[in-house]
């Protein structure tokens, strides 16, 4: 009788134990993945600052870019270096027009197309 | 003895109870007191202290869309939209260290201390019900760059009070805290730019700013389009707003964790147009130097694509750059391609012609007795430049002579003059995708005098804009179809993929095909040694086209120091690429001339020629060589220049 009872306060112990054990890893468990989402929203966040910088900073290369590409800034600074440059007359310009064997299937139908456009 | 004791215990015992009953009391009082606040907390005024507590954490940011950008054919960017920043200050922040913060951020904002230190003075206003209270809050400067805002932001956060804050109380430590981070502050503000400053400014248009509200109360600037493509396409370029539902914290700043609600903004569409910025630039180039030569009111140019009506080009001078609105005067904002009308002059006369040879009353070889130069219609002169006696058609329309251009108009007579009119699209709107644009004017047959059939036939009487004359010449090079101008491609969303795309649009035909090629052998002998406009002939090309030289009305009366000088042609004649027009308003006839042969024609040649060899447009023939037969254009063409430049 004091046997089964000792046996059964040890399984009662053991049972204990686990319970408490589950419970405190279920606590650290929660607070483990807590801290995780935390740390995935200030990384994201960090993230989405850094997208945006990035987006603002691409802005400004655009319109730079823009800016240098415009055919009177060109023109002024063509003239500004004297590189002589200047479009090719239309006598400068050599016409290049393959044998309709060698061109491509795909070349084919597009210059089909273009005749059909032109006519 | 025990009866005393017994006494004392039970009045000691009476005393505990009391005592017992008064603190039960007082807890249980406190209790109802506490229950009575949960209740009126937490349901009576529930709704209230809700609101009250998400005020203090969560916020509703608007998501802005990016406005559309406006791109030429080639994809060369002619508008877009940047942030800039409006700088503010609270004043009720700044408090009496204004002129060490004035001090500070003047160089930034490019304004002097003691202007600066003027607008964050702290000072009082009367607000509607009569009581003064503490102006809160004042806007310091507009359009500041971002890099401007970070400096600003930098000195701020260093700025220093000249006091030892270790020494001070925590309170005066707060408040210069507050003002380092919260005295400057600032208000994103959305605004146009165009890279090409005044590159096809009267195409573009330009934009104006908006008030809104927020949902969170703020007040808001939003640009919206006021004038030409900007206005036109105002609703598809830009876009719909977004929002993010958040919750701060102490610092105002966001918990992304309890992020609510995020929606995106859709960025505004991107417009593509027909425009080519490099024909444009060729365009207005050669139009400043032409403005220089002769000093004119203005010169307008289109170009177009005769075929599709595609709008490759289009300028007036005297024009404004969009970026800097506040020195653009009302005149040089102005359209006048489609926003002025006036009496065309001979260019007018292909109307007359083609008229006459589609209804089968004329050939181009048909002559027509020109009374050398002086003719009576409803006793009034009509007069040539020249004393022509007998010409053909084609002779009429290359000499641009009046008293045949009238003959012409009298045998068809009034009813099938104006029918014609009115099917080459005078009259009314072309309804290119522009604000603005005015209908011409085109008077009824009833309202024509005796001598109307006579002046319409050589362009007088008859208001029209430069766009109407241009559209017209372009349906004869279209081989009779009249198209409807065309300024947008397509619109596309930020990935690039087309929304919506704009097809070209046949109006009519006013004219069959074979009159138009008619025509455009005449037009062809008008550019060369036989006709009046030699100076706009090419190298390379065959160029077809008229000139005209009216004089304006002055007060009713026609005036011999103020003319409207034109030309009008395209080329390749016989397979036409591109449709120009030049109309000079008032040249000074003093330094170049005033007819549209001497001053419209030689800038025509110049911008044809270059915008020809920028679009590498095949030749018909080489100079000194005989001419090469044209092919269909090849889908693949390589330039090679050749290295004896």
């Amino acid at each position: 009788m004091r046997r089964n009872k000792s046996a059964l306060k040890t399984k009662t112990v053991f049972t204990s134990i686990v319970i408490c054990t589950a419970v405190c890893l279920a606590g650290i468990g929660y607070v483990w993945a807590k801290r995780e989402v935390w740390a995935l929203y200030r990384d994201m966040k960090q993230l989405e600052n850094r997208l945006e910088a990035l987006r603002k900073e691409n802005d400004i290369l655009q319109r730079t870019y823009a800016a240098m590409s415009s055919p009177a800034r060109l023109d002024a600074r063509v003239r500004e270096l004297n590189l002589g440059l200047s479009a090719p007359l239309p006598s400068q310009i050599v016409r290049m027009q393959a044998e309709p064997s060698q061109v491509s299937p795909s070349k084919a139908v597009a210059r089909s197309y273009a005749t059909n456009l032109e006519e | 003895m025990a009866r005393k004791k017994a006494l004392t215990e039970s009045l000691i015992r009476a005393t505990q109870i009391r005592r017992l009953c008064f603190f039960a009391g007082c807890i249980i009082t406190g209790f109802i007191a506490l229950g009575y606040k949960l209740v009126d907390v937490q349901v009576v005024q529930h709704e209230r202290f809700t609101q009250l507590a998400k005020q203090n954490t969560e916020r509703t940011i608007v998501r802005r869309p990016k406005r559309g950008d406006i791109v030429d054919a080639k994809g060369t960017v002619l508008a877009t939209s940047k942030m800039v920043h409006t700088v503010c200050a609270d004043l009720t922040i700044l408090t009496n260290h204004y002129v060490t913060v004035a001090k500070e951020i003047a160089p930034h904002l490019e304004m002097t201390v003691p202007e600066l230190a003027e607008m964050l003075r702290p000072r009082t206003r009367r607000n509607t019900n009569g009581v003064d209270v503490p102006v809160r809050s004042v806007r310091l400067k507009r359009r500041v760059e971002p890099h401007i805002w970070e400096e600003i932001r930098e000195t701020m956060r260093g700025i220093s009070f000249g006091v030892e804050e270790d020494s001070i109380t925590v309170n005066a430590k707060a408040a210069l805290n507050r003002i380092r981070r919260y005295g400057i502050y600032e208000e994103p503000q959305e605004i146009r730019y165009y890279p090409n400053q005044t590159l096809a400014s009267h195409v573009l248009g330009f934009v104006g700013t908006t008030e809104s509200v927020e949902p969170n109360g703020r007040v808001v600037e939003s640009i919206v389009g006021r004038d030409g493509l900007e206005k036109t396409l105002d609703n598809a370029l830009t876009g719909v707003r977004g929002w993010r539902q958040i919750e701060t914290d102490i610092m105002r700043r966001e918990v992304a964790m309890f992020r609510d609600q995020d929606v995106a903004p859709r960025p505004g569409l991107k417009a593509v147009l027909t425009i080519d910025a490099g024909v444009q630039h060729i365009v207005e180039r050669e139009l400043s130097a032409a403005f220089e030569r002769h000093n004119p009111v203005s010169i307008s140019c289109v170009v177009v694509r005769p075929s599709t009506g595609e709008i490759v080009a289009m300028a007036n001078l005297p024009t404004f750059n969009p970026n800097d609105l506040g020195e653009a005067k009302p005149h040089e904002m102005r359209n006048r391609v489609i926003t002025d009308q006036a009496e065309p002059g001979s260019t007018f006369k292909i109307v007359v012609a083609a008229a006459g040879i589609n209804e089968g009353e004329y050939d181009l070889d048909d002559t027509i007795y020109c009374e050398n130069g002086s003719f009576y219609f409803a006793g009034i002169p009509l007069r040539d430049a020249h004393h022509f006696g007998t010409l053909t058609v084609e002779g009429i329309i290359a000499h641009s002579s009046n008293i045949g251009s009238a003959k012409i108009g009298i045998k068809l007579g009034k009813e099938r003059l104006y029918d014609y009119i009115r099917r080459f699209g005078f009259g009314e709107r072309t309804g290119i995708m522009l604000p603005g644009e005015i209908r011409g004017t085109v008077h009824k047959t009833e309202r024509w005098s005796g001598a109307s059939i006579s002046r319409i036939p050589m362009g007088h009487e008859v208001d029209c804009t430069p766009l109407q004359m241009v559209m017209a010449m372009a349906a004869i090079a279209n081989r009779g179809t009249l198209m409807k101008p065309m300024l947008v491609d397509r619109l596309v969303d930020e990935n690039d993929r087309t929304m919506v795309k704009y097809e070209p649009q046949v109006v009519r035909n006013p004219i069959d095909s074979e009159t138009a090629g008619k025509i455009v052998q005449a037009l062809k002998t008008t550019v060369s040694t036989n006709g009046t406009g030699l100076k706009a002939k090419l190298a390379y090309y065959t160029v077809a086209g008229k000139t005209g030289t009216a004089q304006k009305l002055v007060n009713g009366r026609y005036v011999n120091n103020k003319h409207y000088s034109s030309f009008i042609g395209f080329f390749p004649a016989d397979n036409p690429e591109l449709c120009i027009s030049v109309v000079i308003d008032e040249p000074d006839r003093r330094r170049a001339g005033y007819y549209g042969s001497e001053t419209a024609a030689p800038i025509f040649q110049k911008i044809a020629q270059h915008a020809a060899q920028y679009l590498a447009i095949p030749p018909e023939h080489i100079p000194d060589e005989a001419p090469i037969e044209r092919t269909v254009p090849t889908p693949i063409a390589y330039a090679t220049p050749r290295t004896d430049r």
